[in-house]
């Protein structure tokens, strides 16, 4: 078997793709939080992706088709092998012991909420996940994620599936019904900040996971970097789950538009 | 006394345009030439100006001689990179400082000889590769100018020899940091082809002490564990306007042209952006790349440095390759703030200006604020005023001895506080050269076969 080999490819309902890759040195250091940098092809980018699942020799990503590397990364078919991948990378998450843990995930934030709610409940937490989408599609792992959580609420935004409106509004709901001690929280960065902004209002501990612009995710460029309590920290090194009420959200959403322009002037 | 030999060159308004070597080399003639200038000094006072003591005048002679393959056999006894090493060598501190003929005129060319020699090496494959094998087992950690040393000399001595790189190329600094148009890429390539020739088995894509560590390497039978990685991590001046969208640490703007080719972007996927005008901040060769770098993706480029001209750590030839291609360079000055537009990218930068003061640690002078400011307008910034060691390894191996300023201890045989592990280059003495890491690399691998052949293991 041929290192970073795809064992097995699945297409997700809103167009993500499952990959299964065996990487048996990552699997057998991973932890959930972990994240990976995967380079598709020789010259191309080296795209951060969190780990899903670590298990025996092979770990798993969800890729979303979103830029010009995501796509061409999608391409990569079964038996075929990505030309690098380097992990496992950055903190493990942030665990707690018998405690109400409210995980808050937007679109394919999902897939890395998975191995946390995992973990989360091996340690006896109560944990409630909010799963938001922007319609039907967009819910993946449904049944995965309704096997281990305690509470499981969907929303989108058009209402098509589970309750209508923003991962906020069912949050709201959720923080008055009970005594959450930890808010966890994967998914676009405005998603994350509003997430963030609510749960400073209610003073809960709050963790995000950053995806900023990462180049070798080891601390060596600072591409990745984001301003933490009036400090510079390097989301791949210190994150990338990070106290989110330390963050500066809005520093790091222009961050991650840097090289917008470039990136739409190519379109495969 | 003839005048030193003139080496070949691209035109300064032709090489902004690209990113091929700017310097060409000599021609055999033009070699034979210049190697007839030395003197042969019976007391060599330019071996003792070399960090790898390469038997200068020996190889010099061989080249005078018109034995270029004798001459290429001399400088690979002592370095094992001598193609490197003649284009990026600060010779002028270093060996060519030492030498007579500058008393009294041009010291010898030795950078250019070497890289004369080297390349003639190289073109015409004079390096055999003899696999012995039968010996211990050591891991080498990464993929720089010591690492690739150290692994090339232990496989040579008979070692089975890993090398564990977290890049996705092995190459360090020479790969990552050094451009194209001053040492091109397939120099480095041709380097590491050569040790896995050797046999040294390479794994791009290791990151010690996440994806493996100490307990596994002795689990899987390494007897030693050679640890070459570098001073990577960039140190920022935490200056207001430091997170703008188009401030670069210098590693993170080389890393993106240079390992990621982005100035081939769209070909290479990987963009860089520097708008019309960039600010590099630093004297070094790292700012010099940067700045010539910026040049050739088409931006004016200003260097801002806080000292004089003379005070500039940066070799000599870079900073005049750099005035010929039109770079402008603001000295006593130093960056205080950077303003930014609407989205977050670089508009303009604050400037004070600075004057010399009493000498510090160095030996160098000062430099002391005035309260005098200026601004200068730009679109990017890249910040290239030194990096530090990273402390993954020193934080997986608790054992590992290390300095305040992060660097790793090691003793005059290389070994660090925990028998069995050696250390070497930049993650020992903090960011330095490549002639020192090369030869840091070479004596380390001697002290790792005579540890190993008195029975000693990890
Ligand atoms: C832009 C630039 C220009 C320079 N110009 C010159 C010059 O002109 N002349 C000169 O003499 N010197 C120059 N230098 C300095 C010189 O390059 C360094 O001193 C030299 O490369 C140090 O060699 P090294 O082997 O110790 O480390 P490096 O070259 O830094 O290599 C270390 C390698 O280890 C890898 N690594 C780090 N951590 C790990 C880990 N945990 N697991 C696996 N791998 C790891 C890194 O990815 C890297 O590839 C320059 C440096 C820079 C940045
Ligand atoms: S991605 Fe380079 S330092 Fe984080």
């Amino acid at each position: 078997m041929k290192r970073n080999e795809i064992l097995e490819k699945k297409l997700l309902t809103d167009g993500s793709v499952y990959f299964k890759l065996h990487a048996p040195e990552i699997a057998k250091n991973a932890f959930a939080g972990n994240f990976l940098i995967v380079i598709t092809h020789e010259g191309s980018e080296r795209i951060p992706l969190t780990i899903m699942e670590y298990q025996d020799d092979w770990v798993s990503i969800v890729v979303k088709p979103v830029g010009f590397s995501t796509q061409e990364m999608v391409k990569l078919e079964e038996g075929e092998a990505f030309h690098g991948v380097l992990g496992p990378l950055g903190q493990k998450m942030h665990i707690v012991e018998n405690q109400t843990v409210l995980m808050v995930a937007g679109g394919v934030g999902i897939a890395p909420v998975i191995p946390q709610l995992e973990e989360l409940k091996k340690h006896n937490n109560h944990v409630i996940v909010i799963h938001g989408g922007r319609e039907k599609d967009a819910i993946l792992f449904e049944k995965r994620v309704n096997d281990v959580a305690d509470e499981y609420i969907i929303c989108t935004d058009d209402g098509s599936y589970g309750e209508m409106g923003l991962v906020t509004d069912i949050m709201e709901k959720e923080l008055a019904e009970h005594d959450i001690d930890l808010v966890i929280t994967i998914g676009p960065l405005i998603m994350m900040k509003y997430v963030s902004l609510l749960s400073k209002k209610h003073n809960i501990k709050t963790m995000a996971s950053l995806n900023s612009i990462m180049l070798d995710g080891t601390g060596m460029c600072g591409s990745c970097r984001v301003e933490y309590d009036g400090e510079v920290k390097f989301a791949c090194v210190d994150g990338p789950d990070m106290d989110a009420h330390k963050i500066d959200f809005d520093v790091l959403i222009k961050r991650n538009s840097r090289f917008k322009e470039q990136e739409d002037s190519v379109r495969l | 006394m003839k005048t030193r030999m003139k080496m070949r060159e691209q035109a300064a308004n032709e090489r902004i345009k690209n990113f091929n070597e700017v310097a060409l080399g000599y021609n055999e003639e033009e070699a034979v030439e210049e190697a007839a200038r030395c003197l042969q000094c019976k007391t060599a006072p330019c071996k003792h100006g070399c960090p790898a003591q390469v038997l200068i005048p020996e190889f010099i002679l061989k080249i005078k001689e018109k034995d270029f393959a004798k001459a290429y056999e001399i400088l690979k006894e002592k370095n094992n990179l001598p193609a490197v090493c003649g284009r990026v060598c600060p010779q002028e501190t270093q060996c060519e400082e030492k030498c007579v003929l500058g008393k009294k005129g041009e010291p010898i060319a030795i950078g250019r000889l070497e890289r004369f020699a080297a390349d003639y090496g190289i073109k015409n494959k004079l390096d055999k590769a003899e696999k012995t094998g039968n010996g211990k087992k050591v891991a080498v950690v990464g993929g720089g100018p010591a690492g690739i040393t150290c692994a090339a000399d232990l496989a040579k001595l008979g070692h089975e020899v890993h090398l564990f790189e977290a890049l996705h190329k092995p190459g360090g600094v020479m790969i990552y940091g050094i451009p194209e148009f001053r040492l091109p890429k397939s120099i480095v390539g041709y380097e590491i082809d050569s040790i896995e020739k050797l046999g040294v088995k390479i794994y791009p894509n290791a990151l010690f002490g996440k994806d493996r560590n100490l307990k596994d390497l002795k689990e899987q039978g390494f007897d030693a564990l050679f640890i070459g990685s570098g001073a990577g991590l960039p140190r920022y001046m935490n200056l207001e306007g430091e997170e703008l969208n188009s401030c670069y640490s210098a590693n993170e703007f080389l890393t993106r042209i240079n390992l990621l080719k982005a100035y081939e972007f769209p070909r290479f996927k990987t963009p860089v952006y520097t708008g019309k005008k960039t600010i590099v901040v630093g004297g070094g060769n790292v700012a010099m790349d940067a700045a010539r770098c910026a040049k050739r993706l088409g931006a004016e480029v200003a260097v801002i440095y806080r000292r004089t001209e003379k005070e500039m750590p940066a070799r000599v030839e870079e900073v005049h390759h750099a005035k010929e291609e039109g770079i402008e360079f603001n000295f006593l000055c130093n960056p205080v703030k950077y303003i930014g537009d609407e989205n977050g990218y670089v508009k303009k930068a604050v400037i004070e200006k600075m004057k010399l003061g009493e000498p510090d640690k160095s030996g160098r002078r000062r430099p002391v604020a005035t309260g005098e400011f200026f601004e200068i307008e730009a679109d990017s910034v890249v910040v290239a005023i030194g990096n530090k060691p990273n402390p993954l390894i020193p934080q997986s191996i608790s054992e590992l001895k290390t300095t305040d300023w992060g660097t790793i201890e090691v003793g005059e045989d290389f070994m660090t506080s925990v028998e069995g592990i050696f250390a070497g280059g930049d993650i020992t003495t903090g960011a330095a050269t490549v002639i020192e890491a090369i030869g840091a690399g070479k004596q380390a691998a001697s002290s790792i076969d005579e540890f190993l052949k008195n029975g000693k293991s990890l």
